[in-house]
């Protein structure tokens, strides 16, 4: 294996754990995403982004 | 844009209307309640694009529940351009009398007349002209289910939305008119808007309203004084309700016109005589649940194979053709099969378990190689050099071979004993390794059983994962063994190791939204009234857990439904411990573990138990805090029991592609990420060196868990496991940021300690477990104690944030974690020492019953000195 497919392997998996990480932050800060089961089918959605926004008001 | 609000009863199909109008896959349930929030989406068959509002299902517009608050509020505060109220034609009259209350907002109203296939399948008819007519506002028939009248329902409402409407109200008729005339007149004079409705809800006592008006309760109570009822004295809100049903069943009521029949009871009642019976109601939802379990996970479907159904017997040959029976196999005795190939009788702790073929070589063509010659012809024995590699082998003749072959004909390469003396041959390609294991037994079951349709479709998805593992396994075959280490074991260890239980958990969630759909979940709701009520909940709690075994989060939202803080805060405290999907893949990994290792159990009843015992722990744990600290009166549960109905395929179909979608999603973001992490922490020491698979135990994480190992030991998976044992503790924090990265964590270490000893890919999630046990030598009641410590201590990391936000204070949530954490510690013990000493029961029988006691006279001491006081 060349080095450079080591190196784009290292940098790959840096990328993506960074990614998720900050990704997860962002959504957590616009109130967004959570639980991971969606928004788009569960009733309860208005809840969890209220339940959050309390969170961070705190 | 316009805005028109759907409102109606509960369960009345508001949200399947929502559904077919929008094309929106809102959650749709056969129960009350399912939309505790309004939802909106895009309706683009009118003129101009429509925005609906599905409002959440409310019996009237006073503030009895946080639904009517939050329908109300919208309502009056946003209005819309349009209110569809939504009437389900089966309850008329019942639903009628929200319709009533709408009528008195200064909204344009169109009556959407529900379920009409079913009033017509009963034979009933209903005279939509005069309905209309009387309730001066267009009336549409439609059927949500079966799309029908949608497009007129539309057409109409967008008319009806181009002109304004003023209030009115079927209480003018009343004894009441008056006083609320005269209200009406003077809050009209304020300025007030929909000053009919705010008048009655004035007279009515609205307890919203009489917040919102106190400088006018004086004079109300003034024009109220002016009145009297022989009936109803004061009770205004009572005199309301009467007039409105009195003017239904007069003017509304006969539009409906019942095909004349005997009173029977109708198919619903007749169901629910059995299924809500007072003594079978349980044993038939447990029964239920069985069968759902069973279908999901069992490796012999209906126990044929244990009923001896497929029972063969299994008979070998000696060289001379003698045949031999099963109990007189020996261990080490080479027979032959019916083809009169070599086997060898498997045995396992001194029971047979199957004959397996013993491995040979063969040449290029195809002749087995009955002895390796040296170069110079001499006969070898021991085939390796003197670096320990398999050295230049030659035939009698001299020819030497350049590659080995199995009976099939497929490269192989020789597997050397210690000694360097000929054991087995393996295959040199990973794919090839990979096709020879698959068979027709690899997906619909052994000779002696058949297997579910749960564990058929996770044999199928773990053989597609397996063969992706084998061909990245061997495209990289020449890179280095940390990124071969990292790519295979690492990242597809851990993510095919969840990903092979989506299938079961679809087919789970699948037959839950069947029996969700067809209105058997409701009856479980009534059915478990009574024993909850006992305890010191309602039923009504019983929905937020039920929405739990899909995710604790909208599970703990759900629960602002319950009045009483107490109650709230208890039910919270117990929706972990209903085994929500992402605990699924632990219980079915382990059971499945169970099943393979020890030979003991079925993986469905291992995992049904398991349930079980999640809800048994939340009954008892709702006894202790509802006796003790919690104490309040249980509020009266009243529920309408829907009709059964077939489930609708499309909205099931729907539910599954949105669970699905999420379960990847996640799999591919923050459990892909985890495995990550956690393949480098484990091959990385405290110096920052890199680590072979073989030296894990030296790692960042070994240390990490091997600190954290002793607290585990009463619970079977601490410092008794040796060197491996951390990653027990490992797996349990990391199933903190999510709980299907148990397993993940199990699949990346687990094919890394596979990695010296067997063919370097990914194991599946069963596997990964079987290679945890091996390493470690954990027992089964350890095993069973970490499922069930997994399934009762802290939730998720987004589980816990919601509980935190949910919870009256900070004080209630430090308690709530205390709360997981000793009841996982001591439930988990309690197993494992049970498990392993039996006669420890006694000991927890004695400490329960003590525990009783002092409760009783506690509260004993308690309600005297209350009496006293």
């Amino acid at each position: 294996m060349h080095v450079f497919w080591q190196v784009l392997l290292i940098v790959a998996c840096v990328a993506i754990v960074v990614g998720v990480v900050v990704s997860r932050i962002v959504a957590w800060k616009k109130g967004k995403g959570g639980c991971d089961c969606g928004c788009s089918d569960c009733a309860a959605c208005k809840y969890c982004k209220e339940a959050r926004q309390k969170e961070k008001d705190k | 844009m316009k805005r028109f609000a759907l409102a109606g009863n509960p369960n009345c199909g508001k949200t399947t209307l929502f559904n077919n109008l929008t094309g929106s896959t809102a959650h749709v349930g056969n129960w009350p309640g399912v939309t505790v929030d309004k939802k909106t989406g895009t309706y683009k068959k009118c003129a101009e694009p429509v925005e609906i509002v599905d409002l959440p299902g409310i019996y009237s517009l006073s503030p009895y529940t946080p639904e009517e608050v939050i329908a109300r509020n919208y309502i009056l505060d946003e209005k819309p351009d349009c209110i569809i109220n939504i009437v389900d034609a089966t309850n008329l009259e019942r639903n009628l009398y929200l319709t009533t209350q709408i009528l008195e907002i200064d909204v344009p109203v169109v009556i959407a007349l529900n379920m009409m296939d079913e009033v017509e399948k009963l034979g009933n008819k209903i005279d939509e002209k005069t309905l209309e007519d009387r309730l001066g506002v267009p009336v549409v028939k439609i059927s949500a289910l079966k799309e029908t009248g949608l497009d007129e329902l539309m057409t109409r409402a967008y008319k009806a939305s181009q002109k304004a409407r003023l209030g009115e109200t079927v209480l003018a008729s009343s004894a009441l008119s008056h006083l609320i005339g005269d209200v009406k007149i003077a809050l009209k004079g304020q300025g007030v808007e929909n000053p009919l409705f705010h008048a009655i809800k004035l007279v009515e006592n609205d307890s919203i309203e009489t917040e919102m008006h106190k400088e006018t309760l004086p004079m109300i109570e003034e024009f109220k004084g002016t009145f009297e009822d022989d009936v109803f004295g004061d009770d205004f809100e009572a005199l309301v309700a009467d007039a409105r049903y009195k003017y239904i069943s007069k003017y509304f009521a006969p539009t409906l016109t019942k095909k004349q029949e005997k009173f029977s009871l109708t198919k619903s009642d007749k169901i629910d005589k059995v299924l809500t019976h007072k003594v079978w109601g349980i044993p038939i939802f447990l029964a239920i649940l069985f069968l759902v379990f069973h279908l999901t996970f069992s490796e012999d479907l209906f126990f044929l194979g244990k009923a001896g159904v497929f029972d063969k017997e299994v008979v070998a040959y000696t060289a001379t053709q003698e045949v031999v029976s099963e109990e007189d196999f020996e261990p080490g005795a080479i027979y032959y099969d019916e083809d009169g190939n070599e086997v060898e009788a498997v045995f396992y702790g001194g029971e047979f378990v199957e004959l397996a073929p013993i491995p040979y070589a063969y040449d290029k063509a195809g002749n087995k190689i009955e002895a390796f010659y040296d170069k110079d012809g001499n006969e070898l024995t021991v085939l390796t050099n003197d670096e320990g590699e398999v050295a230049d082998l030659y035939d009698a003749n001299g020819v030497k071979y350049d590659a080995f072959y199995n009976a099939d004909g497929w490269e192989c390469e020789l597997v050397l004993a210690e000694d360097g003396t000929f054991e087995d041959v393996e295959f040199v390609s990973e794919i090839d390794a990979f096709r020879s294991e698959i068979s027709v037994h690899t997906f619909f079951g052994y000779e002696e059983s058949v297997f579910s349709p749960g564990v058929i479709l996770f044999n199928a998805m773990d053989t597609f994962t397996g063969f992706l593992s084998a061909c990245m396994s061997q495209a990289m075959a020449n890179a280095p063994a940390w990124a071969s280490g990292l790519v295979v074991d690492g990242i597809l260890g851990g993510l095919f190791s969840v990903l092979s239980f989506l299938p079961q958990i679809l087919l789970l969630f699948l037959f839950f939204s069947i029996l969700e759909d067809s209105g058997y979940m409701a009856r479980v709701a009534f059915i478990l009234d009574r024993i909850f009520r006992r305890f010191g909940l309602s039923g009504r709690a019983f929905m937020p857990m039920i929405m739990g075994f899909g995710c604790s989060i909208p599970a703990m939202t759900n629960t602002r439904t319950l009045a009483d803080d107490k109650e709230r805060t208890a039910t919270i405290r117990v929706i972990p411990f209903f085994s929500c999907s992402a605990k699924l893949p632990i219980l079915t990994a382990i059971a499945g573990g169970i099943v393979q290792f020890f030979g003991v159990g079925n993986a469905d009843l291992i995992t049904y138990a398991m349930y079980v015992l999640g809800i048994v722990v939340a009954i008892a744990t709702v006894i202790l805090m509802r006796s003790t600290t919690m104490k309040g009166e249980v509020p009266p549960f009243i529920m309408e029991l829907p009709a059964y109905h077939l489930p609708q395929g499309k909205a099931l179909m729907i539910h599954l592609f949105d669970k699905a979608k999420h379960f990847i999603k996640k799999a591919f973001t923050i459990i892909l990420a985890s495995t990550i992490v956690i393949w480098f922490v484990s091959h990385f020491s405290w110096n920052w060196q890199y680590l072979d698979d073989a030296e894990m135990n030296l790692s960042v994480l070994a240390g990490l868990g091997g600190l954290l190992q002793p607290i585990f030991t009463p619970l079977g998976f601490g410092s008794q496991l040796g060197s491996y044992g951390w990653v027990f503790v490992v797996a349990a924090v990391t199933g903190l940021i999510a709980k299907e990265n148990v397993i993940a964590t199990f699949g990346t270490l687990a094919a890394c300690l596979s990695a010296g000893f067997a063919a370097n890919e990914a194991l599946g999630g069963v596997d990964s477990v079987v290679q945890m046990i091996t390493a470690t030598g954990i027992t089964v009641p350890a095993l069973i104690a970490f499922i069930a410590f997994n399934m009762t201590t802290i939730p998720c990391f987004a589980a816990v944030a919601t509980a935190k936000a949910e919870l009256p204070n900070k004080k209630s949530f430090r308690m709530t974690l205390l709360f997981w954490v000793a009841t996982s510690y001591v439930v988990a013990t309690m197993i494992y020492l049970i498990g392993s000493w039996w006669w420890t029961s006694f000991i927890f029988a004695a400490l329960i019953a003590a525990a009783i006691v002092m409760i009783v006279l506690y509260n004993k001491r308690a309600d005297k000195k209350l009496r006293v006081s």
